[in-house]
């Protein structure tokens, strides 16, 4: 027998898996070749020596210590310390696909968000490019299709509006004295008030518009070349025009405002035209209505007979070379050159009874003048309101004594 | 190999229901078992109880799994052998063995020398002789390979039959005995070249 086969039952004698016979010829061979005997006995004493080796006992505190971890565990697992244990712990074939998911969905979500994000962005300045589209500076061709839309938008309008709008205006401090005057205005002022629009450029073109139909209404023509922004604080100055030594409108207070309302024949009709107005944006679009109706000059005559007061003015008026546009209740409404406007007011100033009173009055608003124009620049001041042809219109509001 | 007693149906069905004192008898009968199996896999007393508890909790963590609860002493084991072989492979990445081998030098004071190995079998009554087998098995264990190492402690030290073994590593009981069989002839020459 070779000594290699002999050796591979080393394990089988040693456990005496062998038959008889097969002993016996290992055996025989075992004591015919001292390699091979040599080498079982090796093998004799590794197997007594590593089935001699001995069971080690438990350190102790081996269950209580596991009862421990136990606890541990289920602890961090409560605390949501595992999740990316387990997800460490998930398979590749489950893992990657998942990745590679992400991935892709991650990609999408960018370009998506590339794509939409100048929209989205975008979207929102659309309306406020359209609105200062829509400014005093839009060419004619826009204003006529806003005139269209304004036209529109007055058949839409509903009566409910009206008590809206008048809600509104008392609300304003500022637009107070407008109202009155929008109510105190003779009927084509009031038309005109009818026809009022919440929109800027509509506003622009209507004023344009008014220049054309009616002269007196001139300065509004050069309001309309303005920026809108300055249209607020135009108002403001013509309020305070140092050079007018005439109480303006704006500048009648409380009492002589309540007193011009009484006189006012068609109160109403002010706050429906003004109702468009409040609908879109009430405070701004208010004072430019203010602006556009403005009467340029206006004159607080205290007189004791009206017949002869009014007969007087209608003289001075043609003296003057001017024209009386109007003339109801207690307003005397006229169009005079420009140049001519300095005379008439003294004139006229002369025909007052109480020329004491009228001064007061007078320095009364040049305070209120004072007070509103810090902030404005010496070029800034208001001049005397007058159309491209040199004409002013001069509004008398004739007190009773 | 003292066989360890069998655990009764019942209690694993209970520890399968969550019931802790079956887990804590299930623990107390099996322990000694995990333990030096993990001993002998690792040849670290610590690493082998941390392995050991370790064992024990995938065992209390999934018995709920176990299908058959007459396998439960061979599923066991293998959840042992899983857990002995990914910690053998952690720790072989940190160079854990490194340090312990058969042929390192014993710092002495007259210097280094190569550790004598003695023949134990010159003088068997003493406990000394006794230790010192023991740990030269360990260390002959722990220079076999994995499989190898594995085969003899199921074998030599658990007294696992061949049938179990074959069931447990799922292998022919043919091709079991021939690699037990050059695991021990290995182990043999492991031993004769550190006496030498």
């Amino acid at each position: 027998m070779v000594c290699e086969k002999v050796r591979n039952r080393f394990s089988s004698l040693w456990e005496k898996e062998l038959t008889s016979v097969e002993e016996k010829e290992i055996r025989e061979h075992l004591s015919s070749c001292p390699e091979c005997r040599r080498e079982f006995e090796q093998f004799e004493k590794t197997m007594q020596w590593l089935h001699s080796v001995e069971e080690v006992e438990v350190p102790d505190g081996f269950l209580p210590e596991l009862h421990k971890k136990i606890e541990e565990r289920k602890t961090n697992a409560t605390l949501g310390g595992r999740p990316t244990g387990k997800w460490f712990g998930l398979p590749v074939s489950v893992k990657f696909p998942a990745q590679a998911v992400a991935m892709v969905a991650i990609v999408f979500l960018v370009l998506y968000l590339s794509k939409m994000m100048p929209t989205e962005v975008y979207q929102p300045k659309e309306p406020k490019q359209t609105s200062s589209l829509s400014s005093p500076e839009q060419k004619p061709g826009q204003v006529s299709v806003h005139k269209e839309a304004e036209a529109d938008r007055k058949v839409l309008g509903k009566p409910a509006e009206t008590s809206g709008l008048k809600k509104d205006v008392d609300q304003v401090a500022t637009p107070a004295p407008v109202e009155k005057r929008v109510e105190a205005s003779p009927p084509y002022m009031k038309a005109e008030g009818k026809r009022r629009v919440f929109d800027r450029s509509a506003e622009a073109s209507r004023q344009k518009k008014d220049v054309d139909q009616v002269e007196t209404f001139a300065p509004a023509k050069k309001r309309e070349e303005a920026p809108a922004l300055q249209m607020k604080a135009e108002a403001k100055k013509e309020v305070s025009s140092p050079k007018s030594e005439i109480v303006s409108r704006q500048a009648i207070d409380l009492g002589e405002q309540e007193k011009a309302k009484i006189a006012s024949p068609e109160p109403g009709l002010s706050g429906k035209g003004l109702a468009f107005v409040a609908k879109e944006k009430p405070a701004v679009t208010f004072e430019k209505s203010v602006v556009t109706l403005k009467p340029p000059q206006e004159i607080v005559l205290r007189i004791s007979d009206r017949e002869k007061v009014v007969s007087r003015l209608q003289e001075l008026v043609k003296e003057f070379g001017g024209e009386v546009v109007a003339m109801e209740g207690n307003m005397f409404v006229a169009s005079l050159p420009t140049g001519s406007f300095s005379d008439f007011e003294k004139e006229v100033a002369e025909l007052g009874s109480s020329r004491k009173a009228d001064k007061l009055v007078q320095k009364k608003q040049a305070l209120g003048s004072l007070r509103a124009a810090p902030g404005m620049r010496r070029e800034d001041a208001p001049k005397p309101a007058a159309d491209a042809e040199g004409r002013l219109t001069i509004r008398i509001l004739l007190v009773q004594e | 190999m003292k066989a360890s007693p069998k655990i009764e149906k019942e209690v694993i069905e209970s520890c399968k229901a969550g019931d802790q004192k079956a887990f804590s008898e299930i623990v107390l009968h099996r322990q000694k078992k995990v333990f030096n199996i993990a001993y002998r896999m690792l040849g670290n007393l610590e690493e082998a109880k941390d392995l050991a508890q370790e064992v024990f909790i995938s065992v209390f963590e999934s018995i709920k799994d176990l299908k058959e609860e007459i396998k439960f002493d061979a599923w066991l084991t293998q959840v042992t052998l899983n857990h002995c072989r990914n910690r053998w492979k952690y720790l072989k990445r940190r160079h854990y063995f490194n340090s312990d081998s058969l042929e390192d030098p014993i710092e002495t004071e007259d210097g280094n020398m190569p550790k004598a190995i003695c023949d134990p079998s010159d003088n068997p009554e003493t406990l000394y002789e006794k230790k010192l087998i023991q740990e030269l098995i360990q260390r002959g264990l722990l220079k076999l390979k994995d499989d190898q190492r594995e085969l003899l402690v199921l074998r030599d030290l658990q007294g696992l039959s061949y049938e179990e073994m074959g069931e447990l590593l799922g292998l022919p009981e043919g091709t079991i005995k021939s690699k037990l069989h050059r695991a021990r002839m290995e182990l043999k020459e492991v031993l004769e070249r550190s006496s030498h």
